[in-house]
């Protein structure tokens, strides 16, 4: 079957009433967690995982696409109203967009962030259905050597590569690595690092973890902090929608953006706050009107909204061909996948077909859903900015202990779920990222599970990892990737400390 | 400053990287409390808990060292990001209402936990009415009971249990 077919395939499921309700569903909440601060995809997908038993695979993986590509769409519109990232992608609009907004121009700066959103994020998924399958044939020569290889470039590439520090990033690695190691080992049956509590015979779960750091220690720390409502909600002036001037400055930046968003999102380091950076900086540098900049140019909001939204389509390639999560997003959609008894990668392709081009499809439909509900129906997602952050911080704690308790009515689990929010907090308070910590805690099991087969396979022959070529390439770009920051900075600092001396040579 | 765990300059890191040691000596133990497998395989059940227990050692040895020579950022020493006065107080609501919901929600149901615990909370972010808090906190509960327990079938409970209160004792 080709890529064609099989995508109208996807179409046709994905256009049933039932399953367009989900998608409907998935967007309207996407949009409503990307407006809200305090939340974000992640963690709205993690509270939603005990529904997992409850809703068939495909309504689910639907509902969750919405809910990915409506918080890329919602998080600009708090970014330009009221200069605070309601995603961390969106620091850039919240730069420009907001400026734009307090010259008067709200409207088009949401307007170009929408419709920016929607060319770059179809882009995307084009770029996604053309490239997947092509990634496919290669993962399927993939032998477990190459899994446990790329397993541990994307480990060091989300903790050395995002962030601002390896040893921080690489701390939430190796704290994640340890919780994802808690629980019955599936080869031997031996209980490991339990300390005799039944309640994790079977792991620490994802959502205890994820609503943790990302629900209670971010409502900790905002808590500690004090600092409510500083952020003054920007009027929506003028109509939502673009002047002929404005299209003439907007559609190249959101071609860039999404040339620019989808590789970036696509390789192992995943990630969206870097295409939105370099993105930003193109187009200042290509811009005929480089002084607007930092007063509100509309290229700046055009180019970086695009590059995020293609970038979100562009972490859904290693995940869904390779089954390798690079985002704390991705890591909560693996789970869900694990949830359903499926493995992604490049089976996936072929024994769940209709699973992955339903959601494929999915995400071109809720392209259109939320082009739609973003530009006529933004007023109403304005109100949401007026809730006041003790109800909006309430609800969120309150409904985050209730799922944890509500998946498995464990009272262990929301002991867990406390404690969690207070590493949370201490994270947030030191700069340490969670997406490492998130990632490690997926990906550490399946990176032991790759080595042992590829250990069984090469008869306990650890040259095995070396020996293959692309197994070796890959653990040689990990190792540069986590030697090379720290090379470089050296090298920086060499001729700056040499210069004094020289100075006095002189 | 009186504010919540406002621990001056280093003091806060360098608590962290002790908290990171210990998180990685009880990895340690729990390492050496795995029991030896029956058959002898190249990657034991043991092995990369090892390394990444030991992988945490010598990051929280480089966090700890850096935390001490002042390498460390803290939100607090951050102008934009330090905390305002009266952060014990907001700190202790949070702890009240994470303390009340891990207490109620197993006895008086969601309804009471939520409802309390909602109050608790919006009290920690600044709210200066009590009863507005626990209106507003009960028909939350209420709507998240209906929303999961009701329509999407996730077991919460009943919404008010108030009758294992007095069967308790």
């Amino acid at each position: 079957m080709s890529t064609f077919d099989a995508l109208m395939g996807g179409f046709a499921t994905a256009l049933q009433p039932g399953i367009l309700l989900y998608g409907v569903g998935g967007c309207f909440l996407g949009t409503l967690v990307g407006v809200l601060p305090g939340i974000g995809p992640a963690l709205t997908i993690a509270l939603l995982l005990p529904l997992t038993y409850k809703v068939p695979a495909a309504a689910m993986f639907v509902l969750f696409a919405g809910i990915y590509y409506g918080a890329m769409y919602g998080g600009s519109t708090t970014s330009i109203l009221i200069n605070a990232p309601g995603e961390s992608a969106t620091m850039v609009t919240a730069m420009e967009g907001n400026r734009m907004a307090r010259r008067g121009r709200a409207g088009p700066a949401l307007a170009t962030a929408a419709i920016g959103s929607f060319v770059a994020g179809t882009i995307g998924t084009i770029a996604l259905t053309f490239f997947a399958p092509w990634v496919v044939e290669i993962a399927l020569a993939f032998g477990p050597a190459e899994y446990a290889a790329l397993s541990v470039l994307a480990l060091v590439a989300v903790s050395s590569v995002l962030g601002n520090s390896t040893l921080r990033g690489l701390i939430a690695l190796a704290v994640g690595l340890l919780l994802g190691f808690v629980g019955v080992d599936l080869q031997t049956g031996q209980p490991r690092l339990t300390f005799g509590a039944a309640e994790l015979l079977d792991g620490v779960e994802v959502t205890v973890v994820l609503v943790g750091i990302f629900a209670v220690g971010e409502a900790l720390f905002l808590a500690w902090q004090g600092h409510f409502a500083d952020g003054e909600v920007m009027k929506l002036s003028g109509s939502v929608k673009l002047s002929r001037e404005d299209w003439k400055r907007s559609w190249k930046p959101w071609l860039r953006g999404a040339a620019l968003g989808f590789p970036f999102g696509a390789l192992p380091a995943g990630g969206s706050e870097l295409p939105t950076l370099l993105s930003y900086y193109a187009e200042k540098r290509l811009s005929k009107h480089p002084e607007e900049f930092g007063k509100g140019a509309i290229e700046g909001v055009a180019g970086p909204e695009a590059a995020n939204n293609a970038s979100a389509a562009g972490v859904l390639m290693p995940l869904l061909t390779l089954g390798i999560p690079t985002s704390a997003t991705a890591a909560v959609i693996l789970s869900a996948f694990q949830g359903y008894g499926i493995q992604p990668g490049p089976l996936l392709f072929t024994q769940q077909s209709g699973l992955v081009w339903t959601l494929i499809a999915s995400l071109y439909i809720g392209n259109v859903i939320l082009l739609l509900l973003n530009l006529p129906l933004v007023g109403l997602w304005v109100k949401l900015l007026y809730i006041p952050s003790q109800w909006l911080y309430a609800g969120i704690l309150v409904i985050s202990t209730v799922a944890v308790y509500g998946a498995g009515n464990s009272l262990f689990d929301v002991g867990m779920l406390f404690a969690f929010g207070v590493l949370g907090f201490a994270m947030r308070r030191l700069d340490i990222p969670a997406a490492p910590l998130i990632v490690g805690m997926i990906l550490g099991p399946l990176l032991e599970q790759s080595m042992r087969q590829a250990l069984v396979i090469s008869q306990g022959d650890w040259g095995t990892f070396a020996s293959r070529p692309l197994s070796a390439s890959l653990l040689a770009i990990a190792a540069a990737l986590l030697v090379m920051p720290r090379l470089v900075s050296m090298l920086r600092k060499a001729p700056r400390q040499e210069s004094p001396a020289s100075d006095a040579r002189q | 400053m009186s504010t919540w765990l406002k621990i001056s300059n280093k003091r806060f890191p360098i608590a962290a990287g002790i908290g990171l040691f210990v998180l990685a000596a009880v990895g340690v133990v729990g390492v050496m409390n795995i029991p030896k497998p029956i058959i002898d395989d190249a990657v034991g059940p043991r092995m990369l808990p090892a390394a990444a227990s030991l992988f945490l050692l010598i990051l929280a040895m480089g966090f700890t060292q850096a935390a001490y020579q002042g390498r460390c950022p803290d939100a607090a020493d951050d102008p934009e990001m330090a905390p305002r006065p009266g952060g014990a107080v907001r700190g202790a609501w949070l702890l009240a209402g994470l303390a009340a919901l891990m207490g109620l929600l197993a006895t008086v149901g969601i309804g009471a936990a939520g409802t309390v615990g909602f109050a608790l909370f919006a009290q920690a972010f600044g709210s200066r009415s009590a009863l507005r808090a626990l209106l507003i906190g009960f028909l939350f509960s209420l709507a998240i009971w209906l929303l999961f327990d009701q329509a999407l079938g996730v077991k919460l409970g009943p919404f008010l249990s108030l009758g294992s209160l007095f069967t308790a004792g």
